[in-house]
């Protein structure tokens, strides 16, 4: 082998040393251009002042663009942790003659800036996206990597909510958000949901809904953008289109509607924003101990028993949950359940079933306004309990559980399930129930049945005819349930398996 | 360095800063960005050329030992620099690498002595500052990375270029010496150049400079380095610089949202070179976490000490039977490391198919456990087939090196939400 001539090497090498040089210096020069010069903002600023200069006519015009200097724009709001940088291409936003241009140096609708100015509250409160961009596309955060993307016009309002209450917007700008609290009520969502510690367990907890950021929630299946308000919409639209199995029903509710409740959702965020920024209103919602409760029976009862009970006179089969929901207004419920009763199960609900616990602590009940809704379901049957003979109540406790047992697998199973676990008829095995229900609760029903539900009376001919002696076995037998260890309870809570009863 | 504030709190502000607003920031942390992935990738390729030459031979056998400890380093550069943005990206791959240097508790606790001894743990915390990743984690990873490995790097690379002089330049075939002697010269922080191709190369290596002791040889047998070797790393230089400054104008670093511990990335990836340590970590944390890279390295290490044949330096692959066993072996390599991550794809692996089996089988007898066994034992066969060490290296060096292409790719491209297998990453479920 042979030495390479090293002089043919080093002339390659400094040819291909001065391309490199040129292009690397070129490729400084291109970005530096670029970095420096050709910033969209920069030429959206240019070009905002051309149209300074065209509305130039009177002498504050004239200053205006005289006093007009191209520079990055930012409003910066420590107290919000707020830096944004919308203000560099947005010119004109506080300019009433803005009104005729192009975005996005049109003034911004509404009086809505001269309460809030951006320099006290940056836009992206309001607004949310990306404010230290200085991009559209980023800024938007559609599909940028950014927590809170830009929300759509028509649910800005939802960030009213963050330092106002939406009853204080009623009539006013904020409507919408108040429509959705009223849909909030009014639909039972509290049925299943608990906002600021009133409402059902079956459902998430919607206190901090809208700081929830898309990757909390599954995108698969909606169709629109994968944004958490775009999720919000299509899930009231049909929740299980969205989230298959989803044990939400479906709202009802018609498009406006569903954006009014999107808005009230996207306005529930726990955020410790500084007192100065909140509404009086707002403030004195916050710092009110106890929640106003002044509501009647019926009200409440709509707003937290309705979702599942419906009107409670008649044992409605639900489609959905695939199970009879006890009719808890019916008079033959009434005729064997007492106050207490009815007060501790509310209080209790059914753990492990569809019946939340709904007692201050569990669902956030005050015990008046329970006992208001006790008072309720006692006043509504008007309808004259069924006629039953008194039993003594030492007789109850002669029933042989082997008998019971046997009975039970024969009549109660099909409904009741095996183990009194609950399938389509309430869980009897459930410890809540066996607390409360007394052996003549249980006695009267099996002997009388429910009227107007799927529950026989098995004393009459037509459902066994059984005697005292069989009843009576068969109350010993599912009184057993309670004490036996491992019974075979809490199911996990899906439609097919929950069950809930007195 | 100078707007970036290492804070949990305002790390993330401070990168969106530079991003949009610092003048020419996105540009000069484009330019960080690329050339660091690069750095990894020429310092690879160096590793490679350096071995297949042959020139961490004699006297050279440090100055391999200290370019492996410059490897690492450059690793743990970045490494400690991909934390800093604490954007999800960094969050969660910091995570994993934290969870690798964890996994000795795996072990630990099979055979039961994780509360006397939690080496896991412990390496764990030393890493992080704390149990998890936070304010902790973070000002450690900035020292590291703006302080304390710097400098450590300065001074390895100072080291390694001097040894380079002092062993007698860059290597080169003895083919073109004379009978003066030693007519050896060393590797060279030489990237690889474009023009790689043998004869080109050689050129370069040739390039000795005259009156140093160690080359022994006549004036006439050494080109000076000034100006014929510095000018050749001031092109590579230029390239690289050039290389650097495109990437950096058309594509932008990546950065996710901000940190967030409440919402793990699905896939959670480490950086990319080491995503194929990631794979073995699939299969066994501690093995293929701990205990194969650790074996690897001093492998590595011990290449000079063990292969000390003295032909064939600075000639690539010794010679042609160097060839046709490094060809061998890449076959080899490719089958093997596809056939390991094949199995357990579509098979399953032994927790499947013995569901009751103890956890320590699982430790031990993991694909990637088998491939490095599979390694192994194709170097011996080459040994045993040549009777030369050098050959014997060349089939262990080129298994590995195909070897941790072919995991990283896998880990890189393959593998989706919960490291499942996936073709493209355009099949991953939506979540």
């Amino acid at each position: 082998m042979t030495l390479p001539d090293i002089k043919l090497i080093d002339h390659r090498v400094k040819v291909w040393l001065l391309v490199c040089g040129v292009l690397t210096i070129a490729a400084l020069v291109a970005s530096a251009v670029r970095e420096n010069l050709l910033t969209d903002w920069r030429l959206h600023q240019r070009q905002y002042l051309g149209i300074l200069s065209d509305k130039a006519t009177e002498d504050q015009g004239r200053d205006l663009y005289k006093r007009f200097d191209i520079r990055l724009r930012q409003a910066v709001v420590p107290e919000l942790g707020v830096i944004d940088r919308c203000l560099s291409c947005h010119t004109g936003i506080d300019d009433p003659r803005m009104t005729d241009v192009a975005q996005p140096y049109k003034v911004h609708p509404g009086e809505l800036l001269s309460i809030h100015p951006p320099e006290r509250f940056g836009c992206t409160i309001c607004h949310r996206g990306q404010g230290a961009a200085v991009t559209f596309a980023e800024a938007k955060a559609e599909d940028s990597y950014w927590d809170y993307p830009l929300l759509p016009k028509e649910l800005t309002e939802a960030s009213c909510g963050l330092c106002h209450t939406p009853s204080e917007l009623e009539g006013r700008d904020g409507d919408q958000l108040a429509t959705g609290a009223r849909l909030f009520e009014d639909k039972g969502c509290r049925g299943c949901h608990q906002l600021g510690g009133r409402g059902g367990s079956n459902g998430p907890a919607l206190d901090n809904e809208g700081l929830k950021i898309k990757h909390q929630l599954p995108m698969a299946r909606v169709e629109g953008p994968h944004t958490v308000p775009q999720w919000l919409i299509e899930h009231f639209r049909d929740p299980q289109e969205v989230v298959v199995g989803s044990q939400m029903k479906t709202p009802g509710l018609n498009h406006d509607e569903i954006i009014a409740l999107t808005s009230f959702m996207l306005a529930q965020q726990q955020r410790d924003l500084p007192r100065s920024y909140l509404s009086p209103a707002f403030h004195a919602a916050l710092s009110l101990k106890d929640r106003p409760s002044d509501l009647g029976g019926e009200r409440l009862y709509n707003r937290f028993c309705g979702t599942c009970h419906g009107s409670g006179t008649i044992g409605r089969y639900d489609k959905f949950y695939k199970k009879f929901m006890p009719a808890i207004r019916s008079a033959s419920f009434l005729a064997v359940a007492d106050s207490n009763y009815i007060a501790n199960t509310i209080k209790d609900g059914r753990p492990g079933t569809l019946m939340p616990g709904w007692s201050a602590e569990t669902g956030g009940l005050a015990d008046d306004e329970i006992a208001r809704i006790v008072a309720y379901l006692q006043e509504g049957s008007n309808e004259a309990p069924p006629a039953t003979p008194p039993v003594s109540p030492a007789s109850l406790e002669t029933g042989q559980a082997e008998r019971g047992r046997s009975l039970y697998a024969q009549l109660c199973v099909g409904c009741h399930a095996p183990g009194g676990i609950g399938d389509l008829a309430p869980a009897l095995a459930n410890p809540s129930f066996q607390k409360y229900a007394s052996a003549e609760l249980i006695y009267r029903t099996i002997a009388f049945g429910r009227k107007n539900t799927a529950m026989p009376a098995f004393r009459s001919p037509s459902a066994g005819g059984l005697d005292d002696r069989a009843i009576i076995d068969l109350v010993a037998y599912l009184r057993s349930l309670g004490s036996s260890r491992g019974t075979p309870m809490a199911h996990s809570l899906t439609p097919e398996t929950a069950g809930s009863r007195p | 360095m100078v707007y970036y504030k290492p804070s949990t709190d305002l790390a993330y502000q401070s990168m969106k800063d530079i991003h949009y607003v610092v003048p020419t920031g996105r540009f000069i942390r484009n330019i960080h960005r690329w050339a660091a992935e690069l750095m990894v990738i020429t310092v690879i390729l160096h590793m490679a050329r350096v071995f297949y030459t042959g020139s961490y031979k004699k006297p050279r056998e440090f100055n391999w030992v200290i370019g492996l400890g410059l490897f690492v380093l450059t690793l743990a550069l970045s490494f400690t620099g991909y934390l800093l943005p604490w954007d999800q990206l960094a969050y969660w791959a910091i995570t994993i690498g934290a969870n690798i240097a964890g996994s000795p508790t795996e072990f630990t606790d099979a055979i039961g002595v994780t509360r006397i001894f939690n080496l896991g743990a412990f390496q764990k915390e030393i890493l992080l500052g704390a149990s998890e990743v936070g304010q902790e984690a973070l000002i450690r990873f900035y020292v590291l990375h703006v302080m304390i490995l710097p400098i450590l790097l300065f001074l390895g690379v100072s080291m390694h270029i001097w040894r380079v002089r002092k062993d007698g330049g860059l290597s080169r075939s003895e083919s073109v010496t004379t009978a003066a002697g030693k007519g050896v010269g060393a590797s060279h922080v030489l990237p690889q150049p474009p023009s790689a191709a043998p004869t080109k190369t050689y050129g370069l290596m040739c390039v000795v400079k005259g009156r140093t002791p160690a080359t022994n040889l006549n004036m006439d047998e050494t080109v000076p380095s000034w100006p014929y070797l510095l000018r050749a790393e001031l092109l590579v230089l230029m390239a690289v610089t050039f290389i650097s400054l495109a990437l950096a104008f058309f594509f932008d670093a990546p950065l996710k949202e901000m940190a967030n511990a409440a919402v793990p990335e699905n896939p959670a990836k480490a950086p990319w070179y080491f995503l194929g340590l990631q794979e073995m970590v699939s299969y066994s944390a501690f093995i293929g976490g701990v205990v194969i890279p650790a074996v690897a390295m001093m492998g590595l290490a011990l290449i000079p000490y063990l292969d000390r044949e003295k032909s064939g330096v600075g000639v690539w692959f010794t010679n042609a039977a160097g060839r046709i066993v490094a060809w061998r072996s890449l076959v080899f390599g490719v089958i093997a490391a596809v056939a390991v991550v094949a199995v357990p794809v579509n098979f399953g692996w032994l927790r499947n198919w013995f569901p009751k089996i103890p956890q320590l089988w699982i430790i031990f007898i993991n694909p990637g456990m088998i491939l490095t066994a599979l390694y192994a034992l194709w170097s011996i066969y080459e040994l045993k087939r040549s009777g030369s060490t050098r050959m014997a290296a060349i089939a262990l060096f080129t298994c590995f090196l195909i070897g941790f292409v072919i995991l990283t790719t896998v880990g890189t491209v393959f593998r989706g939400p919960n490291w499942d297998f996936y073709w493209w990453p355009s099949q991953w479920p939506v979540h």
